[in-house]
């Protein structure tokens, strides 16, 4: 069989098939009057759902939309600061330490009045 | 296009739509009707527009397709949550008719849905190859490829050789 006569003995066969969907369908307006009455409960029924994800979107865009808490002013931050003490500053006080907060006196070990005759 | 206008067309090619529904839905008759029904609503309410980029048909044959693909989805959907899900195939060819309807019918069973589609809405429903793309939303190129290996396929299952 050449390909034309494969393809018109096709088109005959799929013409077949088609008249005898068509002879099978539904009468229209049925269809229609059924699709109708399917689309009117859809509508109210999409009401509640659609509500109920509209809250939703309300409530998170506040929750995320909230200006943050006021930060404290950076003087009373910085006072804040200086006055903390760190709790273990108290290993850090040794016995003696107070002979580091104050300098030496040293005793001068060769006289003033020899230094001078030197020098003449 | 006017909602009466809508109907209108609607109506004059209701016939031709519902050939089309079947072939969309593997030849199960009540799921072919739910689909044309749940494309009529679309089409009524406005969620499917025409925007007259092609014919009414074209247009109409694509909502078609695209409702059959989604009850399609939904259904196995449904069948994955209730454990129940298997792969459904074409309709056994029960109807009654000429052998040779049947013997297409059972041809075609065999082909991807695609290829199916494409051979349908050319030789069934008389539309050219580009006609046929714009509905199945594919590019002319893939609805050409899918009308040459479908036709030599057919061809072959119906002549009695091995595709």
């Amino acid at each position: 069989m050449s390909g034309k006569d494969a393809d018109q003995k096709l088109a005959r066969l799929f013409k077949e098939q088609r008249r005898a969907d068509e002879a099978s369908a539904p009468p229209f307006r049925e269809l229609l009057a059924r699709a109708r009455a399917r689309s009117a409960p859809q509508r109210r029924q999409i009401r509640w759902p659609a509500l109920a994800a509209a809250a939703i979107a309300i409530v998170a865009a506040v929750l995320l939309l909230r200006p943050p808490p006021p930060e404290p002013s950076r003087a009373v931050a910085a006072a804040t600061l200086a006055a903390w003490k760190a709790p273990t500053d108290v290993f850090l006080q040794t016995p003696g330490v107070e002979l580091l907060d104050r300098l030496p006196v040293l005793v001068s070990s060769v006289p003033q009045a020899t230094l001078a005759v030197s020098h003449r | 296009m006017t909602p009466a206008e809508t109907e209108v067309e609607l109506e004059r090619l209701h016939e031709a739509g519902f050939a089309w529904a079947l072939a969309c839905c593997g030849r199960r008759r009540e799921e072919a009707e739910d689909v044309l029904q749940a494309s009529y609503v679309k089409i009524l309410e406005g969620k499917a527009r025409f925007a007259g980029y092609s014919s009414f048909k074209t247009f109409l044959f694509g909502v078609i397709r695209r409702t059959a693909s989604e009850e399609r989805r939904k259904s196995a959907l449904r069948g994955l949550f209730l454990g129940t899900w298997t792969r459904r195939d074409e309709a056994p060819a029960s109807e009654a008719g000429p052998a040779e309807r049947l013997a297409l019918q059972a041809a075609l069973s065999r082909l991807p849905r695609r290829q199916r589609q494409v051979l349908d809405l050319v030789f069934s429903m008389g539309m050219t190859v580009q006609e046929a793309a714009e509905t199945l939303a594919l590019s002319v190129g893939s609805a050409r490829v899918h009308y040459d290996r479908a036709k030599r396929r057919l061809a072959g299952i119906l002549g009695g050789d091995r595709a």
